[in-house]
């Protein structure tokens, strides 16, 4: 028997960055790895989270927690100074059943606990698929911020916008424009992946260059 | 007796960029120029539009139009071939009110007609405000993209993804992480502002020539 539990906030930030795309479903769930850590993404972009350590029992081996609409809307709606974690209970390690709770508690501990007042109870299973190999894609940081200007979907930029802390955000592309950039949302515990748009790149010019800088309109600019 | 018109979709674009803040009544506008450009904006981003000479009637002299939800509201949900205009009515030049009617028309000097169908009329008054020298704000294109991050806020850049062909946004930061960006919105018509966060810190950050520092990518999420 295994359980295991984290905040509930967790789960609500995490849901609206799996992919709801049936053809793809390595990616419909929520990875919560044996290190504590909570991945979720569409492939254009990723979420990854750590709760910190007093706020959470890690799963035994990594798991796939299915992406439920149901068990995000029970995650939102916290009231101040009453927390609500996720708590995982797996009776058999050898099976993928699953018992998903919602529950209020002040600590991971408390969660735990038969007297925990619950809110949403789900029986599912563990996704068998394996999750993407996602560390491999996290860029290293450059030194300095790179001179290009990617262009990304607006809707992928407002997705982070529900995570940042104070809803400012920072994209820093790690390389040149075609390469994920890394989404800095002003958190400890928490950062994005984010993939620009696919362009075109026009003929003549190196493959490595990035795409020209559009031009100010003449309607727009000073002398007009 | 001054008529004047512009496409619908103009001011469906512009409405989301003027201020709602009750205190800064003053930008709850949006100015309508003799030479057919639409700008709005609320002191953090800025939207301007030229129009094409069959989307528009300008007026004799720039107009400062009031914003409002209602003549907003009509001028969604266009249907496929049915194009609507806003269509401005001022009676006497020396006057300031007007009648903003929203009609259907395949042309702007079709809506001058009077057998255009009318969906929506308000009788309200222009703006009586100084016309803004928005065009001194507009920052030149550099050369090369410039090696900077800057913070921006979620929901303005949310605002220019609606207004965006394809959803694609290119945010080109004109000087460093505390100058207003250029937004790219991949149309010809239309262009955008927008002024990074903490705006004041970056200044007083570039004064002394520290440029923001990128941050660091957690331990936890690297490749071991």
């Amino acid at each position: 028997m295994a359980k295991y539990a984290f905040p509930a906030s967790y789960y609500r930030d995490a849901f609206p960055f799996a992919s709801d795309d049936a053809t793809r479903p390595r990616l419909t769930g929520v990875l919560y790895d044996a290190g504590g850590t909570i991945v979720a993404t569409d492939g254009h972009t990723l979420l990854a989270a750590q709760p910190y350590a007093a706020d959470r029992v890690a799963p035994p081996h990594d798991v796939i927690i299915p992406a439920c609409k149901a068990l995000f809307n029970a995650c939102k709606g916290e009231k101040r100074g009453w927390p609500k974690y996720v708590v995982i209970d797996q009776p058999d390690a050898a099976s993928r059943a699953i018992t998903i709770g919602v529950v209020y508690a002040t600590t991971v501990a408390e969660a735990f606990e038969p007297t925990a007042r619950s809110v949403f109870t789900l029986r599912a299973e563990l996704l068998a698929e394996e999750f993407v190999r996602w560390r491999a894609v996290v860029p290293a940081m450059p030194e300095t911020a790179r001179a290009c200007a990617p262009t990304y979907n607006a809707r992928y930029l407002t997705r982070f916008g529900g995570v940042t802390r104070n809803e400012a955000l920072r994209v820093i592309p790690a390389s040149d424009e075609r390469a994920a950039a890394f989404v800095d949302l002003g958190r400890d515990d928490a950062f994005g992946i984010l993939m620009p748009m696919y362009y075109a790149v026009p003929k003549g010019t190196a493959s490595a260059a990035n795409k020209p800088l559009p031009a100010v309109p003449a309607w727009a600019s000073r002398a007009s | 007796m001054a008529k004047y018109a512009f496409g619908a979709q103009y001011y469906r674009d512009a409405f989301p960029f003027v201020s709602s803040d009750a205190t800064r009544a003053n930008r709850a506008r949006i100015l309508f120029a003799t030479d057919g450009t639409i700008v709005a904006t609320d002191g953090y981003t800025l939207l301007a539009m030229q129009l094409d000479a069959a989307s528009h009637v300008a007026p004799p002299r720039d107009v400062i139009i009031p914003s409002s939800k209602a003549l907003f509201g009509a001028c969604k949900a266009e249907k496929r071939g049915r194009p609507k205009f806003v269509v401005i009515d001022q009676p006497d030049r020396a006057s300031r009110a007007i009648t903003i009617g929203v009609v259907h028309a395949a042309t702007a000097a079709d809506a001058l007609d009077h057998g255009a169908p009318v969906v929506f009329t308000l009788c309200t008054k222009l703006h009586d405000a100084t016309i803004p020298a928005w065009r001194d704000n507009v920052p030149a294109m550099p050369e090369h993209a410039p090696a900077a991050a800057p913070t921006f806020r979620v929901r303005y850049l949310a605002k220019f993804g609606r207004v965006a062909s394809g959803g694609g946004i290119r945010v080109i930061p004109a000087g460093g992480d505390s100058a207003a960006a250029y937004v790219y919105l991949g149309r010809d018509d239309a262009i955008g502002l927008i002024l990074p966060m903490n705006y004041s810190r970056a200044i007083s950050g570039r004064a002394a020539g520290k440029p923001a520092p990128l941050p660091a990518v957690p331990a936890w999420a690297r490749a071991s």
